[in-house]
C-alpha cells in the first residue's frame, strides 16, 4: 500500500530532538522543503510488491578472521584525553547531566 | 627527471633498482603540490616531515639490499577520512577540524608496509556526503581539467590530485559512487572494490553497509598494483572477507577480451544524458567487439527505477545513527551549554555543515514510526531485489558496461540550485554499493573541449580481478589519460 508521508513542522521539531541538533526557526521552511523533496523521490519505491522479500543481508565467501580476545598494546589514555574539548585532569568534563525540570523542556 | 609523470610501477621499479631515490621523487611531488594547490585546493594537509622520513627509510632499506615492498618509495595521498596516526583527520568538517587520531587505518598501514609514502591528505565533501567536493570546511576543490567545474565527489580531492600529477595513486572511499564519479569528472581511473574486499578499519564511517575503500590511478596497471596491497583480510574489520585473493596484477598482465561475455546496459533514458557520455559507451562497446568479446544488451528495470530512492533511504537511515557519536564531548567541535542536551545540540548544530545536518535529519526522520515502515523497511527489501537482478545478469555475463554519471562535470554551484538533480546523478553508481559489486571508472577519452568521458565496468561480487582485466584490455586500445595541464594562477 502506497503511503506518501510528509514531514511537517511538528515532526521536524521531534526529529531535531531525537537527532540532538539545533536548527534556527527561520531555516525550518528550507529544511522541510528539501526533506519532503527527498521523500517524494522515494515514494515510487513503495509500488513494488515486497511482501515476500526478506530484507537484504550480506553473504560471505569465507568467514572473516576473528581477533583473539586478549589485551593489546594501545596508544594510552593521554592520547585520547588530549582530544577532549573540555577536560578536568584525567576526566572528560561535561555539563550537568540530570537537568532541572525547567531546563528539560522538549526532551 | 619529470618524476611526477611516472606511474607507480615505474617509481617502485626505479627505487628498488637504485636508479633514483624515493626522497627525490617525494621532494618533486611535494613541490608540485605547493606550487599548484593554492589554486586547486585538492590537498588539505601536507605531511612533509613524515613523508621525508618515510622516503629516507625506504631508500635506506634499498641501500642495505632489502626489498621495501611492491610500492617501494611511491608517494600517495589519501582522502581525509582515513585515520592517520599523529596526522589530523578532518573528514572535511568543522566537527573534526583539529582531530588527530592515534592509529592508522588498515589501508594506510598496508600501503606503508608495501613501501608507499604518505605525502598528504585530500579534500572531500563533508563526511563524504556529496558529489561535488564543495561542502568541505576547507572550501571547494577545482577540477584540474576545467577549473570552472567541480571535480566530483566525495573523493574529489583524491581524483583531482591524481589528474594533477600530485601522485600516481590516491585512496578514496565510495559509498554511492564517491570514487568512480570524481574519477570520471577528473578523467582518471578509479575503483570501488567488492564489499568485503578491502578493510575499512580506521575509515570514518558514512554508511557501514555501503562504504568501500579503493584506489584512484592514471592507469589500470597501477590500480592492480594498489589492489594487491589493499585487498587483504583484516581481523579488525569483521566485514572484510577472509577468502584467498587472486593476484590482481597477474589478472591484468593476462588481460584479454577474447571470448568474454560483456553486457551493455540498455533501457535507460539516453536522451537525458550528455551525448559525449553515450558516445563513450558506444566506443567502448566497439573496442570490446573488435577484440573478440561477445556483446549483448541487458536491462535492469527494478534497479534503474528504484536504486536512487533505495540508496538514499538505506544511506541516510544508517548515517543518522553513525553520526550520533559526534557529541562535542570526547573529541571534535564543542560548544558550551547549560546542560548536556543543550551542549549536544549546539555542538552538532554548529559543528556539522548544512548538507550533513539535512541528511542526519532525513535519516532520523525515516527511522521514526510510520516513516520506518513506509520508507526504510521497503528500501532494505528493494535492496535485495536489486542484488537479485544483478546476480541474474551476471549468470550470463562476465562484466557490465554502463555510464557513471548522466552528466559531464557540473559547473560550480549547481548543488545549491538543484540538490535533487545531484542526488539523481547517483543512479548508475549507487547500485554497485547496494549489491556489493566491484566497479571501475575507466577513462576512454576526452571531448574536444577537454572534458573527460569515462565509462563504468561492473562485475559480480568478488569478480574484482576479472573486471580489472576487462578494464586493462579496453585501456590498451583507448589509452590511459595524461596528466592535466595546470595553471598556478587564479583559485577558489
Amino acid at each position: 500500500m502506497i503511503k506518501k508521508m510528509v514531514m511537517d513542522e511538528e515532526r521536524l521539531r521531534e526529529v531535531l530532538t531525537l537527532a540532538r541538533i539545533g536548527l534556527p526557526e527561520e531555516e525550518f521552511p528550507e529544511v522541510l522543503g528539501r526533506v519532503n523533496a527527498v521523500l517524494r523521490m522515494c515514494d515510487e519505491m513503495q509500488e513494488l510488491d515486497c511482501s515476500n522479500v526478506r530484507p537484504f543481508e550480506w553473504d560471505v565467501k569465507k568467514a572473516p578472521a576473528r581477533r583473539e580476545d586478549v589485551p593489546v598494546k594501545w596508544a594510552g589514555r593521554d592520547r585520547f584525553l588530549e582530544q577532549a574539548p573540555v577536560r578536568d585532569g584525567d576526566f572528560f568534563k561535561v555539563p550537568r547531566i540530570i537537568a532541572l525540570e525547567s531546563e528539560s523542556e522538549g526532551e | 627527471m619529470d618524476f611526477y609523470k611516472l606511474s607507480a610501477r615505474e617509481i617502485a621499479d626505479g627505487v628498488r633498482n637504485g636508479r633514483f631515490k624515493s626522497e627525490e621523487v617525494v621532494s618533486v611531488l611535494l613541490e608540485r603540490i605547493k606550487k599548484y594547490d593554492k589554486k586547486y585546493n585538492a590537498v588539505v594537509t601536507l605531511c612533509e616531515e613524515t613523508a621525508h622520513k618515510q622516503a629516507q627509510a625506504v631508500d635506506a632499506a634499498v641501500s642495505r639490499g632489502e626489498d621495501p615492498g611492491p610500492l617501494a618509495g611511491v608517494p600517495y595521498l589519501t582522502k581525509d577520512n582515513f585515520c592517520t596516526d599523529g596526522i589530523r583527520t578532518t573528514c572535511g568538517s568543522k566537527m573534526l577540524k583539529d582531530w588527530i587520531p592515534c592509529y592508522d587505518a588498515t589501508p594506510v598501514r598496508n600501503m606503508r608496509n608495501a613501501g608507499a609514502v604518505l605525502i598528504g591528505k585530500t579534500n572531500m565533501d563533508e563526511f563524504a556526503m556529496g558529489s561535488t567536493t564543495e561542502s568541505s570546511v576547507f572550501g571547494p576543490t577545482l577540477n584540474p581539467r576545467d577549473d570552472s567545474r567541480v571535480p566530483g565527489g566525495s573523493s574529489g580531492g583524491s581524483a583531482a590530485a591524481v589528474a594533477a600529477g600530485y601522485c600516481p595513486i590516491a585512496l578514496g572511499s565510495d559509498t554511492g559512487g564517491s570514487i568512480r564519479q570524481p574519477s570520471a569528472f577528473c578523467g582518471v581511473q578509479g575503483m570501488k572494490p567488492s564489499y568485503g574486499q578491502v578493510s575499512r578499519y580506521g575509515i570514518v564511517a558514512y554508511v557501514s553497509s555501503l562504504d568501500q575503500v579503493g584506489p584512484i590511478t592514471r592507469n589500470i596497471d597501477d590500480m592492480s598494483l594498489a589492489m594487491d596491497v589493499l585487498a587483504k583480510a583484516d581481523s579488525n574489520d569483521s566485514t572484510c572477507d577472509a577468502y584467498d585473493r587472486p593476484s590482481f596484477s597477474g589478472a591484468v598482465a593476462a588481460a584479454s577480451l577474447k571470448g568474454k561475455k560483456i553486457a551493455v546496459l540498455s533501457g535507460f533514458d539516453k536522451e537525458s544524458m550528455d551525448k559525449p557520455l553515450v558516445d563513450a559507451i558506444d566506443r567502448t562497446v566497439e573496442i570490446c567487439r573488435a577484440a573478440g568479446a561477445e556483446v549483448a544488451e541487458a536491462e535492469l528495470p527494478i534497479t534503474m527505477k528504484h536504486a536512487v530512492a533505495c540508496y538514499y533511504m538505506v544511506a541516510l537511515g544508517d548515517a543518522s545513527s553513525k553520526l550520533a557519536c559526534y557529541d562535542g564531548m570526547r573529541y571534535g567541535h564543542h560548544e558550551d551549554g547549560k546542560n548536556l542536551s543543550e551542549m549536544y545540540k549546539k555542538s552538532r548544530q554548529n559543528g556539522f555543515g548544512d548538507e550533513v545536518r539535512r541528511r542526519i535529519l532525513i535519516g532520523t526522520c525515516i527511522l521514526t514510526r510510520g516513516y520506518y515502515e513506509n520508507y526504510y523497511v521497503p528500501a532494505t527489501q528493494v535492496r535485495q531485489l536489486i542484488a537479485d537482478e544483478y546476480a541474474a545478469l551476471f549468470k550470463n555475463a562476465d562484466a557490465l558496461i554502463c555510464p557513471i554519471s548522466p552528466a559531464l562535470p557540473y559547473k560550480k554551484g549547481l548543488v545549491e540550485e538543484d540538490p535533487v538533480r545531484i542526488y539523481l546523478g547517483d543512479a548508475f553508481t549507487s547500485t554497485a554499493n547496494l549489491a556489493g559489486l566491484p566497479g571501475i571508472s575507466l577513462n576512454v577519452g576526452f571531448t574536444p573541449e577537454g572534458l573527460p568521458t569515462n565509462v563504468q565496468i561492473l562485475g559480480p561480487r568478488f569478480g574484482d580481478a576479472d573486471i580489472l582485466a576487462v578494464a586493462a584490455a579496453i585501456e590498451k586500445k583507448a589509452g590511459s589519460p595524461a596528466i592535466a595541464e595546470l595553471d598556478a594562477e587564479g583559485g577558489c
